[in-house]
């Protein structure tokens, strides 16, 4: 019976979009000027989207299967260990983000920018249906209609507020995540032909070709912020409100590894190869977006780089365990509760910052209480000895030290003191802010908490009984903490000393390189389509000329008189009772 | 008693519009209830034939009209799995497009002449999808051509007019073509019947030569109504008629009788095995997969919103003729597949073309901003047909993509997966930002022409709900792809018959 939970899990907030919508198909069309109301439904029903996904992940035992045959292509929605933590964490951020975008965000006239509406309910209840049915669909139709439905709608979100800047990244953002789901369909077409199957990772093992393993790693690695295929990260996540944010950066990310934990033959084929390269784009991708995410002014924007290089980290240990099959049960296992840490904590970063900016009027307790715990969350995330970051990480540890780059320790380390860096300047940034309070934030703060206790309560999950888990990472998080209290210090005497680095690169680094570049290929392409069209038409000219005046003369009058509707109806009714006849006179001699 | 009915059933399903059809030229212009009767009468009547004949020939019963019309020329028409995909997608589209255009043409002129040439058209459609030799398909093929032309014309202002003669030299030829690839093709087998897995196996490889010609020949005729480059001129120049017509002409009638000819002529005539040994299938693949990309190009310069659609439409048909051209069976389940989802996705978005222009005045993409709001059940099919085409799953449109990839790296054709990709991302390209204009943009002050119908609804009901009807028709094709009697299942029916599996 509870299996048929992991059907409503995703069914759920598909049906809760019509009534959040707020549409009136009914109205008096003649005075009434839209269909949208200007206030969304006043029930929370964003809110009530993620609980059945919440309640599959605690209810539904793992090994839990529901076969769907006659569904789309053939649906299988099962619940494996990876997938219960992904259901689970996926479910409790978005709840928070709903609670946050349900009572927290203002409905208000259509005209006002950031007025929470309608089509901000449908869109986010979409992605959320989206993440939700990925998570719990076994066979990989499931996995690209999840991943589709939640990457476009989320296109929806990325530009709500419609300022040129919203817009625009949510331009970067849909043409990236449509190049990067193009990708991925012909990676899983390819994957399904040499496998035979579409549920990977339960028949037998079929090596993948190269182009495959390339087609998804790229299809997928434009979601998880890979490395230079991360350009739209910095730019929408920021862009979208903050509920939005949340999820962006804490669930719909995390959905690149859940998919190549599925695809790639993870624990069963060694891919040296692929794996060395997968770390190495990790490593990249931890070394450009760190230093760049310090030289931000924008909180969410440094965020969303601190979200690339947590992936970074991901990737890398990814690429560590394809290359060494043997580390896969451990291996796989951290990864999929890093992503959880880092999403329940990023989630609750990005809300924190919404509430930074509007729950209570500055050196109100409740800001006071919302720092502190910002603080609390950024330094779990920087992973700080007794925090959930720590615990995440320690069970990391073990990849780490068993690959044959014995480099690699030392670099990570490094990485690790740059997010303690990345870190403080988050904190900086955030005190800095000054807030404008608005009225009633007390359902989205309690929400809020209650993910900052999930937070706090997570290694016990996990660490219980691994003292050592806790006090890991001490050396880079004291190192980084002494860095950054020296430039504070240093900051706070001479404050021109560091301001030339502030807003240095800006959000979306590569793409100010690549767009000169883009826009010299479009100028050119137009001028050749230009050419191409001048030719075109002149033959088409030359053809058009000779159609005339074979047709374009008067028609004869015999031709006229045809044409008159009698005449032709006349031919038509004998026709017609030609044929009715010799069809009736067919049976006469034994129909042949 | 099984007999005679078997016998009379495919004859029947023709007449079943026919009749009416005739009857309907004679009815008063005035006599509007009398004339909507006749016209859902057939229309229902033929569904019921058809779902008695979906139901025969799912049990293997063989429905086959003899009608002998001269010494050694005979009539056939005849029931197979490939002919009840095509009809069903008829008749049940015609049932639709009947009720909208009689919504359509409420204040119009000559009412009668475009139902009764309407009624016409389809049942030459049927008679197409029926044929059971290629002399009976080349008689209907010519009645669509003379049935439709009315239908192109029927505004009669200069640019109807127009339009209308372009698309009529243009079909007339490659009716002729057709025609005498037909004749051709008879002076050396004999009657060609349309038979399961081709009739040319057995022939000689001295005839290899000819039958390659043949080929060309029969293609360049079929061609024209499939809209392949360079014979698809006339398709955006037929975007003058009503909005039934040419939701009528691009999802079922026309584009898709080439279309069908197309897959008929490889598989049941040729036989896709001596297709792909004469290197047909490879000319065939070259000419669709141009005809995708060159189709999706021109439909991002166009403002016009039927422009752009009928520009899609010469893409999307091509998909089509791409399924065909591949060796295997997922492949060809790919093309007979979208046969039925590119009919209901762009039935879909001319309706609600149609809307916009009736209700609104709305004819171009750059008037359609905040479209969303003003109509948004509307706007609604509209979105799910446009994702459908780009191939989001789960409407029908990604089963189509998926088969055709599928198929095309299992034929070891790899490059199908770039030709789809491409086509992706410039279906994206031109009918994503209509979506954002519609429900991103906001509401202009005023609309070009609007029209009020005192309806509680957005619109006229008999325009509102064909769109929102077929749109739903595409969700329920994609979302129980593999339930029985899915367009999918069908498909891999006519494919395991096809390939003797």
């Amino acid at each position: 019976m509870s299996a048929w939970l992991l059907l409503i899990a995703w069914v759920w907030p598909l049906l809760l979009v019509w009534p959040a919508s707020g549409v009136r198909f009914r109205q008096d069309w003649g005075t009434a000027a839209s269909a949208l109301s200007p206030r969304p439904s006043a029930l929370p029903w964003v809110a009530l989207g993620p609980v059945p996904a919440l309640a599959a992940a605690l209810l539904v035992p793992v090994g839990t299967e529901l076969p769907l045959p006659w569904l789309f292509l053939g649906t299988h929605l099962a619940l494996d260990a990876t997938a219960q933590v992904y259901l689970a964490f996926t479910a409790l951020v978005w709840l928070a983000a709903g609670v946050y975008a349900a009572l927290g965000e203002r409905g208000g006239p259509p005209e006002a920018p950031t007025a929470r509406s309608g089509r901000f309910d449908v869109l986010f209840l979409l992605s959320m249906a989206g993440n939700f049915w990925l998570i719990v669909g076994a066979d990989l139709f499931s996995f690209y209609a999840g991943f589709a439905m939640m990457g476009i709608a989320a296109y929806g979100l990325v530009v709500h507020d419609g300022s040129p800047s919203a817009l625009w990244a949510g331009k970067v953002y849909l043409v990236m995540a449509l190049l990067g789901e193009v990708a991925l369909f012909a990676g899983l077409v390819m994957l399904a032909s040499e496998t035979g199957t579409t549920r990977p990772g339960t028949g037998e093992v079929t090596a993948l070709s190269n182009a495959t393993i390339a087609l998804l790693l790229l299809g997928l690695g434009v979601k998880a912020g890979l490395v230079p295929l991360h350009l739209w990260l910095p730019l929408a996540h920021p862009a979208a409100p903050v509920p939005a944010s949340a999820v962006l950066s804490g669930t719909m990310i995390k959905v690149a590894l859940l998919g190549w934990l599925r695809f790639l033959p993870v624990g069963e084929l060694a891919l040296p190869g692929w794996g060395h390269w997968l770390a190495l784009a990790g490593l990249g991708t931890m070394t450009l977006a760190l230093p760049v995410g310090l030289v931000q002014r924008d909180p969410k924007v440094i965020l969303a780089y601190s979200s690339i290089a947590k992936m970074g980290l991901m990737m890398t240990v990814l690429g560590l365990v394809l290359v060494e099959p043997a580390l896969a049960p451990m291996g796989v296992a951290g990864i999929v509760f890093y992503a959880a840490q880092h999403g329940l904590a990023k989630g609750g970063l990005f809300l924190g910052v919404g509430l930074r900016k509007h729950a209570g009027p500055a050196g109100s307790m409740t800001q006071a209480l919302i720092l502190g715990v910002l603080v609390f969350l950024a330094l779990a995330l920087a992973g700080a000895p007794f925090t959930s970051g720590a615990a995440a990480k320690y069970d990391l540890k073990p990849v780490l030290d068993a690959a044959e780059w014995t480099w690699i320790g030392a670099v990570i380390a490094v990485t690790a003191v740059g997010t303690v860096l990345l870190m403080a300047r988050f904190i900086w940034v955030s005190w800095r802010l000054q807030p404008h309070a608005e009225p009633d934030w007390l359902w989205p703060v309690a929400a809020w908490g209650l993910l900052a206790a999930l937070v706090a309560l997570f290694p016990f999950a996990i660490a219980f009984g691994k003292p050592e888990a806790w006090l890991s990472n001490g050396l880079p998080l004291g190192i980084g903490v002494g860095i950054a209290a020296a430039v504070a210090l240093i900051a706070a005497l001479q404050p021109k000393l560091f301001a030339p680095f502030v807003g240095l690169i800006p959000p979306g680094d590569l793409l100010a390189l690549v767009m000169p570049l883009l826009r010299a290929v479009k100028a050119m392409g137009e001028v050749f389509l230009e050419d191409l069209g001048r030719v075109w038409g002149r033959l088409k000219g030359i053809a058009l000329a000779a159609f005339e005046r074979v047709f374009g003369t008067p028609a004869g009058d015999v031709e006229r008189e045809l044409r008159q509707w009698p005449v032709a109806g006349a031919l038509w009714v004998g026709i017609s009772a030609l044929l009715l006849l010799l069809l009736l006179g067919a049976q006469a001699p034994g129909g042949g | 008693m099984s007999w005679d009915y078997a016998a009379l059933l495919p004859g029947a399903i023709v007449l079943s519009s026919l009749l009416p059809g005739v009857f309907i030229f004679l009815v008063r212009e005035e006599s509007h209830t009398l004339r909507t009767v006749l016209n859902l009468v057939g229309a229902i009547a033929k569904l019921v034939l058809v779902g008695l004949m979906i139901y025969g020939v799912w049990l293997g019963q063989v429905f086959e009209t003899r009608i002998a019309i001269a010494p050694g020329l005979t009539l056939v028409l005849n029931a197979d799995a490939l002919s009840v995909l095509f009809v069903t997608l008829s008749t049940v589209l015609w049932l639709v497009t009947t009720v909208y255009a009689i919504g359509y043409l409420e204040h119009s002129t000559n009412r009668s002449r475009f139902f009764g040439f309407f009624s016409l058209c389809v049942s030459a459609t049927v008679g197409i999808a029926l044929s059971g030799n290629l002399l009976t398909f080349v008689i209907f093929y010519e009645i669509l051509t003379l049935a439709t032309y009315p239908l192109v014309a029927h505004r009669g202002t200069p640019e109807a007019t127009r339009g209308a003669k372009i698309y009529l030299a243009y079909t007339l030829s490659g009716g002729l073509l057709l025609l005498v690839g037909a004749v051709w093709l008879r002076t050396l087998t004999g009657p060609v019947d349309f038979v399961e897995g081709g009739m040319l196996g057995g022939l000689s490889p001295d005839l290899h030569g000819q039958l390659v010609a043949i080929f060309a020949v029969l293609l360049a005729g079929l061609g024209v109504k499939a809209a392949l480059v360079p014979l698809h001129g006339w398709l955006p120049q037929s975007m003058v008629a009503p909005a039934p017509v040419s939701s009528l002409l691009h999802a079922v009638a026309v584009v898709k009788a080439g279309a069908f000819g197309i897959v008929r002529v490889v598989y049941d005539v040729y036989g896709v095995t001596l297709a792909s040994q004469l290197g047909l299938l490879t000319v065939l693949g070259v000419l669709a997969s141009f005809t995708i990309v060159y189709g999706s190009i021109l439909a991002m310069t166009q403002d016009g919103l039927k422009k752009r659609l009928a520009y899609s439409t010469v893409s999307q048909v091509s998909y089509i003729a791409l399924g065909t051209s591949l060796l295997g069976p997922v492949a060809t389940v790919g093309g007979l597949v979208h046969l039925v989802h590119q009919g209901i996705m762009k039935i879909t978005l001319f309706f609600c073309a149609g809307n916009y222009a009736e209700t609104l005045g709305v004819a171009n993409v750059s008037q359609m901003d905040g479209v969303g709001r003003r109509m948004p059940l509307t706007t609604l099919a509209f979105t799910v047909g446009a994702l459908g085409m780009i191939g989001i799953p789960p409407i029908a449109g990604f089963v189509s993509k998926w088969y055709l990839g599928l198929g095309g790296v299992e034929a070891g054709q790899h490059w199908v997966l770039v030709i789809l990709a491409t086509s992706t991302l410039l279906n994206a390209g031109y009918f994503l930002p209509i979506l954002y204009r519609a429900w991103f943009r906001p509401l202009p002050a005023s609309w070009p022409k609007e029209h009020h119908f005192h309806t509680r609804f957005e619109t006229m009901g008999a325009l509102l709900w064909p769109p929102v009807i077929t749109a739903v028709f595409c969700l329920l094709a994609g979302l129980l792809a593999s339930a029985p009697f899915s367009p999918l299942e069908w498909a891999r029916l006519i494919a395991e018959r096809e390939y003797g599996l």
